[in-house]
């Protein structure tokens, strides 16, 4: 009798201390009983990402005409083009989004990283830097071509006037 | 802006009175049921669009007429930008395959495509080869300004994907009428919007 009290005993501390492992709770942590539950993060709006891709190409467009003036009369107007965009994007970020005063890269976490400094890597010759560019502007012309199907209508019709202005980008520098 | 706007044609005022509006959407066509092997391609055909909502079968309208103003005023333009012949020729097409595309569109969702007018009116006096280009720009801004107006006006996808191939057509052809015009710069930064 007293080694099967003495079993019993021995399997509910054991039964105790499973369930403490599972739960993450225990009967000695010294908590007051609240969940230890850490709130979800706040969904990110999908906007950012294109603020960012935006904003790294502005800086790539701004490097490839400070290296290469010879290329500014064709640069500058895209680079104007992309500007605007970006202020329009931003715009409307801190339209939907009243309480946040920027967007920060921190904001953008699937966007690429930007250097805190804004500078960024030249392509060794005007061509090369007319190649990026031009592969810079498909690749944001997917991006916002896919952002519109999900997007409220306003946004679709912004980021569609985007994406197509790219377009014109990619037919001006072929 | 200066888009070519319709003249009124006695002769067909009213006769485009609403006869297909009651045809539910998917009706059948009078080869349905005759199946075919080979039939002629139609855009509309991969997936039958269902009836558009008020804003959007309105916004589609528009759009049609200003790919119909498009298909005349490139006639016009065509006339006096003669060294531009195979530009025009080029997107003059493109307007009629955008055209007849937007008009099955409609009819498929049960709407009736609007006829387009027998003349229109332009606020460039056409009358040399600058004028002309003017004439082309004006255009294409019409035509992205009207698919930009789609797209904003439906939560449709594959409406939206429609309405977005128009818009940037549209961008980059003024891209290149302005270039060859020598207009700088030569690009927008959003398509379509005034």
């Amino acid at each position: 009798m007293r080694r099967r009290t003495f079993l019993s005993a021995v399997g509910g501390a054991a039964a105790l201390a499973i369930a403490s492992t599972v739960t993450g709770c225990s009967l000695f942590s010294g908590d007051d009983g609240a969940p230890t539950v850490m709130p979800a993060p706040a969904v990110s709006d999908p906007i950012t990402g294109l603020i960012a891709t935006t904003r790294l190409h502005v800086l790539r467009l701004d490097a490839a005409i400070a290296a290469y003036p010879d290329q500014a009369p064709l640069l500058t107007p895209l680079r104007d083009d992309r500007s605007a965009q970006l202020s329009g994007l931003e715009a409307e970020y801190a339209r939907v989004n009243p309480t946040v005063t920027g967007v920060s890269s921190a904001d953008a976490p699937t966007a690429p990283t930007v250097p805190a400094s804004g500078q960024v890597p030249v392509p060794p010759s005007p061509e090369a830097a007319i190649s990026s560019i031009r592969g810079d502007a498909a690749t944001a012309q997917v991006q916002f071509t896919d952002a519109v199907s999900n997007a409220s209508r306003y946004r679709a019709a912004l980021y569609g006037s985007i994406a197509a202005t790219l377009a014109s980008h990619r037919a001006i520098l072929a | 802006m200066s888009s070519p706007t319709p003249t009124p044609d006695p002769a067909s005022a009213g006769t485009s009175s609403g006869a297909t509006d009651s045809q539910p959407s998917g009706a059948a066509s009078p080869s349905a049921g005759s199946p075919q092997s080979v039939a002629p391609f139609s855009s509309s055909a991969a997936a039958a669009p269902g009836p558009l909502a008020p804003d959007a079968l309105a916004a589609v309208q528009s759009a049609l007429a200003a790919e119909q103003a498009a298909v005349w005023a490139y006639g016009l333009v065509a006339a006096y930008a003669r060294d531009d012949a195979a530009m025009i020729a080029e997107n003059r097409s493109g307007h009629l395959l955008r055209r007849d595309a937007t008009a099955a569109r409609l009819v498929g969702s049960g709407a009736e495509a609007a006829p387009p007018a027998p003349a229109y009116a332009v606020s460039v006096n056409v009358a040399d080869v600058p004028s002309a280009r003017q004439l082309a720009q004006d255009i294409e801004s019409d035509a992205a300004a009207a698919w930009r107006v789609v797209l904003g006006s439906t939560d449709d996808p594959e409406l939206r994907g429609f309405a977005l191939t128009g818009l940037s057509d549209a961008a980059v052809r003024l891209a290149m009428w302005k270039r060859v015009a020598g207009a700088s710069p030569s690009t927008v930064p959003f398509a379509g919007q005034a």
